[in-house]
């Protein structure tokens, strides 16, 4: 209880809870600042050891305070305490903890840390390997951070896109300073983001700063703001920097996140001004509640008076950290002793620390903290002397280091710069300009210059006359590492010194390998504090430099993304367009169960009041077998190809022949990938000397499109051939059935269709009850059947009139599932069940199609592989032995002699009311020669196994004796 | 990314759909490869160069004109290259 708040403040009070306790804060500033002047110490417990945790560092750089956060009776996990913007009635819990964040049973773990080493659990648990599923259980409900609620928070996201010259990112003094300059030229549009509610940056965070630069901030920001070309983004963090010079950002909208908008800036120019952020010194439990970097303290009372401690001592190596001292010593902090690891400071400083009345230690390190819910006191090595400081608070300070994240999302290149012992960016890509702080130029006056420079180089000058990149004389040393225990260098993710030198010791030495052995600098901070630190650790274990070993590579995002954010307003029934028939609004007035196949919805079948889904479905198939049904079809794709030379595209996309298919036939055809793999089946009809009419499969259409562009314009350039998509210009029914000529005879004239003038694969233009159709005698179910194509305008009306006239033909629409069971019935294969991306045409039984005098797509592979199977699977039929059982959906084939090894599967199953029994198409190994005999359809999962006898992949009708009657 | 159509300039990438590598551009097969049984076809079929650098591929403007195209992109940076085969 040492965090207090400062000063008699004009804000709005605001109420919220952590852990259930009543809390009160300032509306508007970051749950972070607001646990502090509460005096709250411990936040949660740590990943790994369960160490208690508190505030340690402001903004997304943070990596202990993460908590969870209850809405309504959902719960969002693993928000950063310092994002989150107080207002009335949050309800905050601590996470990882158990049974409270003060008392926790897997502290206990810490005081196994030294077996708990980095692999330890897969080296352990690993041995009896069947009872590895039982550790991980346990090991996993130890470690790790908040639970994701399981149900849905109501979160409002959106995204938006827009194009700018230029993007600022940062809104310090740099940014300010370039955007200031490349709006200058009102014609490009202008755009800064920043993640903090205000502009200004670090500069004003202290009273110098202001004192010196808030008019000239106030000023900027005015002007900007009077620009109609420039557009300020606050609260709005860049996540990456994509190809293209895209850059994504995320605008916080609300107080936890459940309101954002994502934005993507397609850039002209980037200006990249993202600053510095201050790293932390080591020593001993460094992680200890009470312990905060320099520039956070200075931060949390600047901007909300929340002061972080009663006694304090700074442990630093640079010149800003005495700044924090200063501030805090204004506003009542007992500061007792600075901690300074370099020997000699400017006199300056030393003189106003002496009439500050604060004791100096120079050449000093600092070896660890003691306490246990907070720090209460540290051991410092003065001079080579220990002794012991009482304090609450610990501020560390080892200078700063240049935010280069976006810089190394697109592929530029870092140098090691030996002033500031930091990577800064080296190579600017021609799209982006790099300034201030982030360049490595950290003085206030030469970041306005360099921001200036960056602002009208990303304008489009030309650099002529420009004042070169300022030259900035700022150093920082790279801090003293000593050897003492339960020094954290990831926060976030329980890495110490020792664990990295026993890493490096197992041969984890370079840096990306660390990162991915011990988890340094993962997780939803993404190593903000950690990453240098750990490089300087691994450097000194194996005798080499920074610089040599170089940095981990920074990848997108910077911060965590919402999944809400990426996703936006595409949720639920927005997921993916949802296509629907002319008919749809008709199936569903008429109680159709709908399901989704591609993008199209298509009734599953006719739900009945007295009877169940199965029996529906099954007396659908009965009414095609015995009368007649009618279907919508019409999500079948459907090309029209016009010219000449249409032949010879038709010839290179199907294995079979279509150059010899006369006017009002239609063909049927199947298409092979490249690799000669089925991709898909359809039919053509030939209108005209030159005009076709193409369907495919539902889902497949884009794709077959795609392919004949391909062969149009790679294959035949320059030939007659042109071909346009018109699955939107025809609606299509299906009449199945033996009685399917009777019923369209009563809407047309009866003569038309006897099977003399219209035999079984050809088409005519005909009027059906007034409408103009394109009718194709094909069939997918084994019957007499015709499909009807008519315009969508008129197909409600088409529909109507068959069912009100076949009304004494029995006549009922029938679904999806009803057109599967009579397709498999009739032994037809297609694309995504049969046809499985692994089959072959020798596969499905189509050698006959295969021309032997024409190329065509996937020929040459098939030729070059002839005698070699690679899978070597048939497709053939099974039918149950016993009536009553079911064979299972997906189930494996296996030899009644030899279960051990599956030597098919089952691809698509069905109850067959013809045959009474359950039947299905199978890929199985040599499954032609094993017709007539038995084998398992067994499905070790479920339990279920049906002995099944093999037979050819047609059950009804194989002659095709109803399908030409 | 920006991929340029040669008939409708630049264009966001999700209105393209990629066509693998362009065969025509890549090194004639040997007819050596020991993994194919030393066939031309197939190694036409199933070896990609996979280059980190300049490679020749094929596009597909979908959404758009239809139009395919060749392209050379370098696989590190994603940039277009000038054609320098």
């Amino acid at each position: 209880m040492s965090g207090w708040r400062t000063g008699a403040t004009q804000e709005r009070k605001v109420t919220f809870s952590f852990d259930g306790k009543r809390l009160q804060g300032i509306e508007g500033e970051s749950l972070a600042s607001a646990l502090i002047a509460n005096g709250v110490d411990i936040v949660g417990r740590s990943f790994k050891y369960h160490r208690p945790r508190g505030i340690m560092a402001a903004g997304a750089q943070d990596p202990s305070g993460l908590v969870s956060v209850r809405v309504s009776n959902s719960c969002i996990p693993n928000l950063r305490a310092t994002e989150i913007i107080l207002q009335d009635g949050l309800d905050i819990r601590s996470q990882n903890v158990f049974p409270s964040r003060h008392f926790d049973v897997g502290a206990v773990l810490d005081h196994l840390s030294p077996l708990i080493r980095s692999g330890f659990y897969y080296k352990t648990f690993m041995k009896p390997r069947f009872m590895w599923p039982f550790f991980e259980k346990m090991i996993r409900n130890a470690a790790g951070m908040g639970r994701a609620s399981l149900t849905e928070a109501e979160g409002r996201f959106l995204t938006r896109t827009q194009a700018v010259d230029v993007l600022v990112i940062g809104g310090g003094l740099a940014g300010l300073s370039a955007a200031l300059h490349a709006s200058e030229d009102r014609r490009l549009r202008v755009a800064v983001v920043d993640m903090n509610a205000g502009f200004g940056g670090e500069t004003l965070l202290d009273e110098a700063g202001r004192a010196h630069w808030q008019a000239w901030v106030d000023d900027t920001l005015a002007t900007l703001r009077s620009r109609a070309n420039v557009h300020l983004f606050a609260r709005t963090r860049a996540v990456a920097h994509h190809d293209g010079n895209i850059v994504a950002a995320i605008e916080q909208l609300d107080a936890i996140g459940l309101r954002q908008c994502r934005h993507f800036f397609n850039c002209g120019r980037v200006v990249l001004a993202s600053g510095a952020l201050e790293r932390p010194l080591l020593f001993g439990h460094n992680d200890r509640p009470g312990v905060y970097l320099a520039s956070a303290a200075r931060r949390y009372l600047a901007e909300h008076g929340a002061v972080v401690g009663r006694t304090g001592v700074l442990y630093c190596n640079n010149d800003w950290a005495y700044q924090s001292v200063f501030e805090l010593v204004r506003a009542g902090v007992s500061i007792a002793g600075v901690i300074e690891q370099r020997s000699h400071v400017p006199a300056a400083l030393t003189k106003a620390l002496a009439d500050a009345g604060v004791p100096f230690f120079p050449d000093s390190v600092l070896i660890r903290s003691y306490g246990r819910r907070r720090v209460r006191g540290v051991r410092v090595s003065v001079a080579g002397v220990e002794r012991t400081i009482p304090c609450d608070t610990v501020l560390t300070s080892g200078g700063y280091l240049p935010t280069t994240a976006l810089f190394t999302h697109c592929d530029a290149g870092l140098r090691w710069c030996e002033r500031i012992a930091a990577f800064v960016p080296d190579t600017t890509p021609q799209t982006m300009q790099v300034a201030g702080a982030c360049a490595g130029v950290f003085d206030a006056t030469l970041c306005t210059r360099s921001g200036q420079r960056a602002g009208l180089l990303a304008a489009g000058h030309d650099g002529a006359d420009l004042p070169p990149e300022p030259a900035c004389s700022i150093t920082i040393e790279a801090q003293k590492i000593i050897d003492t225990p339960k020094q954290f260098v990831d926060i976030q993710n329980d890495v110490t010194v020792s664990e990295l030198a026993h890493v490096a010791r197992e041969g984890f030495w370079r840096p990306e390998h660390a990162k991915r052995y011990t988890m340094l600098g993962m997780g939803t901070d993404q190593g903000r504090m950690a990453g240098l630190t750990g490089i300087q650790v691994l450097a000194t274990q194996t005798g080499s430099s920074i610089a040599q070993l170089g940095n981990t590579r920074p990848r997108p995002p910077f911060t965590p993304v919402s999944f809400g954010a990426c996703a936006s307003a595409r949720t639920g029934e927005f997921l993916s367009p949802i296509r629907r028939t002319p008919l749809d609004r008709w199936h569903e007035e008429h109680g159709a169960v709908m399901g989704l196949v591609g993008a199209w919805r298509r009734p599953r079948y006719y739900a009945r009041s007295d009877a169940g889904e199965s029996d529906t479905i099954m007396d659908e198939v009965r009414t095609v077998r015995a009368a007649v049904g009618v279907t919508d079809v019409s999500t079948l794709g459907k090309i029209e190809l016009v010219g000449a030379d249409v032949p010879a595209l038709l010839d290179r996309a199907y294995i079979n022949d279509f150059s010899s298919l006369k006017v009002g036939r239609v063909r049927y055809g199947v298409m092979l990938r490249d690799d000669g793999i089925v991709f898909d089946d359809g039919t053509v009809s030939r209108m005209a000397d030159d005009r076709w009419f193409m369907t495919t499969t539902t889902g497949n259409l884009e794709k077959v499109l795609q392919s004949l562009e391909h062969i149009r314009q790679d294959v035949f350039p320059g030939k007659d051939i042109g071909l346009s998509n018109v699955t939107d210009n025809w609606a299509a029914v299906a009449v199945a059935g033996p009685r399917s000529r009777e019923l369209l005879g009563l809407l047309a004239d009866a003569q038309v269709f006897s099977n003399e003038a219209f035999p079984f694969m050809q088409w005519r233009a005909l009027a059906i009850a007034g409408i103009a159709c394109r009718v194709l005698r094909v069939s997918f179910s084994g019957e007499l059947a015709y499909e009807v194509y008519c315009p969508p305008a008129q197909a409600q009306s088409l529909w109507e009139q068959l069912l009100h006239h076949g009304q004494a033909l029995c006549v009922r629409p029938y679904g999806t599932e009803a057109m599967m069971t009579l397709r498999i019935e009739k032994g037809l294969f297609v694309p995504g069940f049969e046809a499985d991306g692994r089959t072959g045409p020798y596969d499905l039984g189509l050698e006959r199609m295969l021309s032997t005098k024409k190329d065509f797509v996937g020929k040459a592979v098939l030729q070059a592989r002839a005698g070699y199977r690679p899978y070597g699977r048939q497709l053939v039929g099974i039918l149950a032995q016993d009536s009553r059982q079911e064979i299972p959906v997906g189930a494996q084939l296996l030899q009644p002699a030899d279960t051990s090894r599956s030597i098919g599967v089952v691809t698509s199953v069905t109850f067959s009311p013809a045959l009474n029994r359950w039947v299905a198409l199978v890929l199985v190994e040599n499954g032609q020669a094993l017709i007539g005999q038995p084998l398992l359809a067994s499905a070790p999962l479920d339990g279920a196994s049906c002995p099944v006898t093999v037979q050819a992949p047609v059950f009804i009708d194989p002659e095709g004796v109803r399908l030409r009657a | 990314m920006l991929i340029t159509c040669p008939f409708c300039g630049a264009r966001p990438v999700a209105e393209f759909s990629y066509g693998g590598e362009d065969m025509r551009a890549a090194p004639a097969p040997t007819g050596q490869s020991p993994f194919l049984g030393m066939d031309a076809t197939l190694e036409q079929t199933y070896l990609r160069t996979n280059p980190a650098g300049p490679h020749h591929e094929l596009w597909y403007h979908g959404a758009a004109c239809r139009l395919w195209f060749s392209l050379c992109r370098d696989t590190r940076t994603n940039q277009p290259q000038e054609d320098r085969s």
